[in-house]
């Protein structure tokens, strides 16, 4: 059989090749240094030294790599778990012996009695939080033991006292169990209550699972002994831990043992730390002082935990089947006042990696995965309590049918430097749609992780793990797919949020119940919901088309909330109803107008037999405004009320309280998924009426109309392909581009345009200009991206503006001959291009009087770029305006840049792209001259732009002499700017940022959508088949 | 305050008769109307509101701290006469620039809390290791705005900036709503003044009053900004002005209706996952709020026309009555409007708890009605509020004295209203509290918060005086380290002046926090805390709750 490291080895070797090639290829595709891979490649090879720096940079080298094969699928496997196999020895030391005795002194040395006894009072406080994990670990193991076609022998390493294993279960089912600790009273004492058949099978062997605790203890204390400072000790047992090395993996089975089933819960955390405890405590004995600088500590122990981990995971190789769990995330939480349990942001990755998947080696096939959440401490008081994620996969020893012929290194030696060949697969492939911002930022967060002691390798804020594919295929049937407790194949975990560095969109106003904080459902990319409200411009747009009012909406509703970086309709409270309830009156009694065109009588037949045309209206409008059917008790209370009505006031007033009535009522306001939450907990196919609304409500921003609720009704929205082919019809109807005004006009932030300016600017900016700014933003925007080919660039820089006789003195002499009221096409001047300098952004993006640079630069690399900043800190030094004969460029280059600034590490990035719209005044107008009479300069160098693989943007980042040129530059490579407004649209479409889970969905789109030459249509049919849109996640 | 009010010393007692009469339906007609008798329980019983105590809340904030050189108390020792005309001769400091001046009338009705923090709002970050002058303090405009009057953290948690997150918990006027006066024709009332409508960014800091969290989803209540709303909402349903035929009509179609909504929302909570299930039923609950509301007897004290609006007529369309409402020029007219409905709706007994929101946190308004020199040039403001708080703009006095003096105004119409059945004015019923997000604007701590309160609330509170809580120094002790328990006072000044001149040092970090006051006034309404657990809960989170302060009471 190939050697676990042979096969990582190869695995790192391809994935080392494959990169470069693939780099080679596409330049602007790198989410990893190619410098750093040829280093890495060169080291690992032996052709040059290894030295302890290019640790880190190999641990995220294999997550990036990890993460690329779910973007990538022809991309090698290859993950950290290879790159730790496959590493070479830290040094020329030779490796370090294996011996699992447990003495006496090493024992008590370990801590492990003190350690019990806290873990006992900690489960005592929360029993059932500690019963929570316990049941599930035990039902994970229980379905491994299930797997085994043999049972004659398993072994439970760190038994402990069997609170997570299910010994007794196991006991039954295998011939032989093994139940192996480091702490033998304990397992004694767990064995002890089990009943006599059950204690029969079962074997207790003591053993140090690392083999090397006993002299790496022993050394630690010799070399504290020995040392004259505490510093000088220090770096001594650093520079000996970081030499650990093993010949072989641990051998933990005892010769000739092959278990049909190993059992490793929750072990792989608690390896390196009681040596590190004891290590520290060694030296504030003898020394005293606390460490005041932990940096390198941090990183040897850290080091010496990571490859103690990977050993562990390689030993279980010795069985037939192995099933590991252990802790992955630990969030934090706290008390909130009224004594709720809340988690906060703040996270440690215990195991040093976010998904257990990362560090399974190749040499192993992962059967099962499963990831469960369990409360390990409660908080109390100031102590923050914890939320912890465990995994757990099942593992099976791979043998590959094609033995690798390939080696980098051979295994046994490091000199061998032979030729390497260059991947076949490579040659040809596509290329790889990355998600640029996440891979990017591993590396940073890797090392920080290294820094803060935890290991972490490059997974916060990372596309994480697997996540479901773009979609199911096309003609496919929608199946029901209960993907609730325990295991599901090998498809991995959702990970967690991934708004903050990474760049997604951080401006959600989420709130604890969004789904910005809820994770997918375990394998999927599909988050639980809150069952939205119609936000405000889907009410309108629905009062419209159901009564066809044609003056809209004019009662101001409740403010809309938000999630996911736009609108959303969140729970309602008291202001919410009584506008509805304003608003319902209102519309009801304008809608009495038409009701003759409502009711499906004649004025004769509403004379004769008015309760007989009430039942007609009721049954032919109310389900439209429902969106689906009326069941019956609903119709029931609906013709009641008519009559409670009608008998006093007539007939319109009856007519006029059903109006009243459904327009606030649950199955008009809410987004009621009624047939799909009625089902189990799980992923759940969504179809038929609730499909219909989830399309009409995207696509539209409106109501279904009735051939939607007619295809819904007759099973026909059930497949992808009808679903595919009812966008198709959908997107032909004008409702369309109104349906996406809604989404673009929050996208670009113009839905907040300033209600008023001040000084000279404010006669000129009256409501009818406003509107006019905004009806001609509208038209370039719908022009551009509604172009059947290159809307998104037309967008950038596109030529063509719209002006009125409110507009055409803003857009100056290009567009004189817009002199009356409708909107006029006109090709832009010299001193314009694409949507960035329009009116309606500039004038949002500024102040009530001038320009506003910052606000101008955060827009563009929030929403444009999607390379989000950090929100600004909350005691920042102040902007004090110009200073006289100083330009509004001028005093804010003064302000936030260096010399004077102490905040130019965003500022260098925010003030040049905001510099270049400085040509453009407060209502978006050309100028030479600004505010401050002085003369504007909008020439910059972009720096700081980041292409669509991580990289510096060699596109952005150049001189540009102004907002036309930095246009130019967008439209040239248009990667960055896509891959952003599909990030938007995601975002919009699914009211939440984003999950690590969605980065293969989103990277498909991008690329559907260059592949289509930006075609509008494409891209919004594509959202319509991703799993996020086809699924919705039932809970409890 | 021109307008006069019409106050009925008896309240008419409104007989089933009547009631019929008014929706109007005869004997005749009764058969066909099922759950008419307990519609008709419900007007009976909101005729007895006369149980609501005759005690009121009004909370009125303004945006982004103040300087606390200008605000705080420069005299030393615990408790102070209030004279508002303090001269002590400190250099620098005259009375014109304090910030509390245009309160002078006010000040035999004051309790002016000075030295009191937001501890709760001050929590979150802890970064006692950086902080200049190592006082775990910073805080933020999001989180004072979410700790002001529920006394809890942020439900984004630790570090959280202005987009994670609301407040966690109600807010006091709630808990008092709730308590008190549910059986008020409006159990609270929030108002607001321009606060920003986009929740998209920084929703936190647009919001003050909350509902208790429904499962863990904050309930933040919307602050109304359109005063022709709000005077519809508050003064509809008075006799001055309803009670015609068609209203007839609208009250018996809206109890029918909203009957009738009710139960489809039961129906199909029962379909619903249990989260959706609360979810829809906070909104139910909610609709049988405003049809108790809608159903109420009509009150017998009206405000007739909605207050002058500056020539301003609203349009048919209400989308373009709001804009105007939103317009930064229109500020103070607005404002006026605002403060006068809030006022006649207490003294009306319409309403007995106010929020009332001048703008919202990080507002970046300018202020030109006021003698700011905006403009380019030396000397000159360019930046709005947000910008000036951070620039510790002297022109920041001249902002906080107009809250002040709005303020002011408020006290002295609610002073000038006996409260009928009651010793004294309304005022003297009442508990206002005027504060803010920050303490000291630019350095953004969440310390020494700004407090002043206006009315005894019934003798509860012993006015005229200012109160340095906390504050454990005596004149004797002030030698030493400016800093230190041994500073001279002048020394405390001097320090305080530096501070002010940017050495970023505080004064000190008092440990007495707003859930230490937000206790006292439920005490000040007469809850009782062995009796009204509940009810204090929320507020006595023992990270940031020492006790009531019982020396702001009338000993």
């Amino acid at each position: 059989m190939v050697s676990l490291r042979a096969l990582s080895v190869d695995a790192v070797g391809r994935a080392l090749d494959w990169y470069v090639a693939e780099a080679a290829r596409s330049a602007s595709a790198r989410p990893f240094p190619l410098e750093a891979v040829r280093a890495l490649r060169a080291a690992l090879g032996g052709s040059v030294a290894w030295t302890p720096s290019l640790f880190e940079a190999s641990l995220a080298f294999g997550a990036v790599m990890h993460r690329m094969a779910q973007v990538a699928p022809e991309a090698p496997a290859c993950n950290v778990g290879d790159v730790l196999v496959a590493l070479p020895p830290p040094s020329d030391a030779p490796a370090w012996a294996f011996d699992a005795r447990v003495d006496a002194a090493t024992f008590a040395k370990l801590g492990f009695a003190a350690t019990s006894a806290g873990i006992a009072r900690v489960r005592e406080n929360n029993a059932a939080g500690w019963a929570s994990h316990a049941e599930q670990a035990r039902a994970f193991i229980e379905a491994a033991a299930q797997r085994c076609p043999r049972r004659a022998l398993a072994v439970v390493l760190g038994a402990g006292s069997g609170f997570d294993v299910p010994i007794a279960a196991l006991a039954s089912t295998f011939d032989r169990l093994v139940l192996v600790d480091v702490d033998r009273a304990t397992v004694e004492a767990a064995v002890a209550a089990l009943d006599a058949t059950s204690r029969a099978r079962i074997e207790i062997r003591a053993a140090d699972l690392t083999g090397v605790n006993r002299a790496l203890l022993a050394t630690v204390d010799d070399l504290v002994a020995s040392a004259s400072t505490a510093a000088d000790a220090r770096t001594k047992i650093e520079a000996h831990v970081r030499a650990y090395r093993l010949a072989e993996p641990p051998a933990i089975f005892a010769p000739g043992e092959r278990p049909d089933l190993v059992v490793s819960s929750c072990v792989l955390t608690q390896l390196a730390w009681p040596a590190r405890a004891h290590a520290q405590d060694a030296l504030a004995r003898r020394f005293g002082a606390p460490f005041d600088d932990e940096r390198s500590w941090a990183q040897a122990w850290a080091e010496l935990e990571l490859r103690m981990q990977q050993d562990h995971i390689a030993s279980l190789a010795g069985a037939e089947r192995a099933a590991l769990v252990s802790d992955a995330v630990n969030h934090l939480t706290a008390l909130d006042a009224s004594g709720t349990e809340r988690t906060t942001p703040r996270k440690v990755s215990p195991l040093g990696v976010e998904t257990l998947l990362e560090r399974v080696p190749r040499a192993f096939r992962v059967e099962a995965h499963a990831r469960w959440w369990w409360p390990r401490h409660r908080p109390h008081g100031h102590e923050p309590g914890s939320l912890m994620s465990v995994e757990g996969v099942i593992l099976f020893r791979h043998s590959p049918a094609r033995r690798s012929t390939r080696f980098l290194v051979s295994d046994s030696t490091r000199s061998g430097t032979g030729p390497r060949t260059r991947s076949k697969n490579s040659a040809g492939s596509r290329p790889i749609p990355f998600v640029h911002h996440r891979l990017g930022g591993a590396m940073k967060l890797g090392a920080i992780a290294i820094a803060v002691g935890l290991a972490s390798i490059g997974c916060t804020g990372s596309v994480g793990s697997n996540g479901s594919g773009g979609g199911a295929g096309t003609g496919g049937g929608l199946g029901q797919s209960n993907g609730g407790s325990g295991s599901a194949g090998t498809n991995g975990s959702g990970g967690t949020t991934s708004a903050g560095n990474g760049g997604s969109n951080a401006t959600g106003g989420s709130t604890g119940s969004t789904p910005d904080n809820t994770p997918p459902l375990p394998g999927t990319s599909v988050v639980p919901q809150p069952t939205w409200r119609l936000t405000n411009v889907e009410y309108g747009n629905s009062v419209h088309d159901l009564l066809g009012l044609s003056t809209g909406l004019t009662v101001p509703l409740d403010p809309d909330g938000a999630s996911g970086g736009y609108n959303a309709g969140l729970g309602a409270g008291d202001a919410t109803i009584e506008a509805y309830h304003a608003a319902a009156v209102e519309i009801a009694s304008q809608a009495m107008a038409n009701v003759a065109t409502l009711v499906p009588c004649t004025s004769a037949q509403i004379t004769s037999m008015p309760a007989m045309c009430a039942a007609k209206f009721i049954d032919a409008w109310v389900p439209k405004a429902f969106r689906r059917p009326m069941d019956a008790d609903t119709r029931t209370g609906l013709v009641n009320l008519y009559t409670l009505v009608s008998t006093q006031f007539g007939f319109n007033a009856g007519i006029q309280s059903i109006i009243e009535e459904v327009l606030q009522s649950s199955y008009f306001l809410y987004h009621l998924e009624l047939e799909e939450e009625a089902q189990p907990p799980g992923k759940v196919a969504v179809t038929g009426y609730s499909m219909a609304s989830r399309l009409s409500y995207l696509l539209w921003s409106s109501t279904p109309d009735d051939e939607l609720l007619t295809k819904a009704g007759a099973g026909q929205l059930s497949t992808t392909a009808q679903i595919g082919a009812e966008v198709t019809r959908m997107l032909a109807d004008p409702k369309a581009k109104i349906g996406l005004r809604n989404f673009y006009r929050q996208w670009l932030r113009v839905d907040s345009m300033m209600v008023s300016k001040t000084g000279k600017y404010a006669t000129l900016y009256s409501q009818a200009t406003q509107s006019s700014i905004l009806a001609s933003f509208d038209a370039q925007v719908d022009a551009a991206l509604w172009a059947t080919s290159g809307g998104l660039t037309t967008l950038l820089n596109g030529k063509q503006g719209f002006a009125d006789a409110n507009t055409a003195s803003i857009f100056g002499a290009a567009a004189a001959g817009a002199t009356g009221a409708t909107l006029t096409p006109f090709t832009y001047d010299a001193h314009r291009a694409g949507i960035l300098a329009h009116p309606a952004i500039m004038s949002t993006f500024a102040t009530s009087n001038g320009t506003h640079p910052i606000k101008r630069g955060v827009f563009v690399w929030d929403q444009v770029l999607c390379q989000a900043l950090p929100a600004p800190p909350p005691d920042v030094p102040t902007f004090d305006g110009p200073q006289p004969n100083e330009s509004v460029r001028q005093a804010f280059t003064r302000f936030t840049l260096p010399p004077n600034s102490s905040c130019p590490a965003c500022h260098t990035k925010i003030d040049p792209v905001g510099f270049l719209f400085e040509s453009y005044d407060t209502v978006g107008a050309y100028q030479t001259i600004d505010d401050y009479g002085q003369p504007v300069n909008t020439d910059v160098t972009v720096v700081q732009a980041v292409d669509s693989s991580g990289n510096p943007d060699t596109t952005l980042n150049v001189e540009t002499p102004d907002a036309v040129a930095f246009a130019n530059n967008l439209a040239k490579d248009t990667a960055v700017p896509i891959q952003c407004l599909v990030q938007q649209l995601y975002q919009f479409a699914l009211h939440r940022t984003l999950k690590d889970a969605d980065a293969p969905v989103l990277a498909g789109l991008v690329q559907g959508y260059t592949k289509a030459a930006q075609s509008l249509p494409t891209l919004l049919g594509g959202l319509t088949q991703t799993e996020s849109f086809l699924y919705r996640a039932n809970v409890q | 305050m021109s307008k006069s009010i019409k106050t009925s010393s008896s309240n008419p007692h409104y007989t089933r008769r009547r009631f019929l009469r008014d929706i109007g339906i005869g004997a005749a007609a009764l058969p066909f109307l099922g759950g008419l008798e307990s519609l008709y329980e419900k007007a009976e019983a909101a005729t007895a509101a006369a149980a609501v105590p005759k005690k009121r809340f009004l909370f009125m904030y303004s945006p982004n701290g103040a300087i606390y050189y200008n605000w705080r108390m420069r005299v030393p020792g615990q408790e102070h006469t209030l004279d508002i005309d303090i001269s002590d001769g400190v250099t620098g400091f005259t009375p014109t620039n304090f910030l509390l001046k245009p309160l002078a009338p006010n000040a035999k009705k004051l309790l002016v809390v000075d030295r009191l923090s937001w501890i709760s709002a001050r929590q979150t970050y802890q970064t006692s290791t950086t902080a200049p002058d190592h006082i775990t303090h910073t805080g933020g405009h999001q989180k004072g705005m979410g700790s002001l009057l529920t006394g809890g953290v942020l439900i984004g948690g630790d570090g959280s900036f202005g987009n994670d997150g609301l407040a966690d918990g109600v807010s006091v006027d709630q808990v008092l709503a709730a308590q008190l006066f549910s059986k008020s024709p409006i159990p609270s009332l929030e108002i607001g003044v321009q606060v920003d409508e986009n929740l998209k960014d920084r929703y936190v800091d647009k919001r003050v009053s909350y509902n208790a969290p429904v499962g863990n989803v904050p309930q933040p209540r919307t602050p109304q900004n359109d005063p022709f709303q709000l005077f519809a909402r508050v003064f509809g349903n008075t006799t001055g002005n309803a009670g015609s035929g068609a209203s007839s009509m609208r009250a018996f179609l809206d109890k029918s209706v909203l009957d009738a909504t009710v139960a489809d929302f039961t129906r199909v909570q029962a379909k619903l996952s249990s989260s959706d299930r609360i979810l829809l039923q906070q909104h139910s609950d909610s609709i049988r709020k405003l049809e108790t509301q809608l159903m109420a007897p009509a009150v017998s004290c009206a405000m007739e026309t909605p207050p002058s609006g500056g020539g301003f007529t609203p349009a048919s369309d209400p989308a373009a009555t709001k804009k105007w409402a939103m317009t930064p020029a229109n500020f103070p007219t607005v404002g006026a409007m605002q403060m006068e409905i809030a006022v006649q709706a207490m003294a009306c007994g319409i309403t007995n708890i106010v929020t009332f929101m001048w703008a919202n946190s990080e507002n970046d308004l300018q202020y030109p009605w006021l003698p700011i020199p905006y403009g380019n040039g030396a000397g000159m403001t360019t930046s709005g509020h947000h910008g000036m708080s951070h620039a510790r703009d002297p022109n920041l006095v001249t902002i906080d004295q107009w809250y002040a003096k709005q303020f002011g105004s408020m006290i002295t119409a609610l002073d000038a209203i006996p409260d009928s059945g009651q010793t004294g004015s309304v005022l003297d019923n009442s508990l206002m509290m005027w504060s803010s997000c920050l303490g000291d604007a630019s350095s953004h701590f969440s310390d020494n918060v700004p407090i002043v309160l206006a009315g005894s609330n019934g003798g509860y509170f012993k006015q005229g005086r200012l109160i340095r809580m906390n504050d454990t120094y005596t004149a004797a002790q002030w030698t030493g380290d400016p800093l230190g328990p041994e500073s001279t006072y002048n020394n405390f000044i001097a320090a305080e002046d530096k501070a002010r001149q940017g050495d970023q040092k505080t004064i000190g970090s008092p440990d007495l926090s707003n859930n230490d006051l937000l206790v006292t006034i439920l005490e000040s309404f007469g809850l009782d805390p062995a009796t009204n657990a509940d009810a204090f809960k929320p507020f006595q989170d023992a990270r940031f709750y020492k006790g009531p302060l019982t020396n702001l009471k009338k000993t």
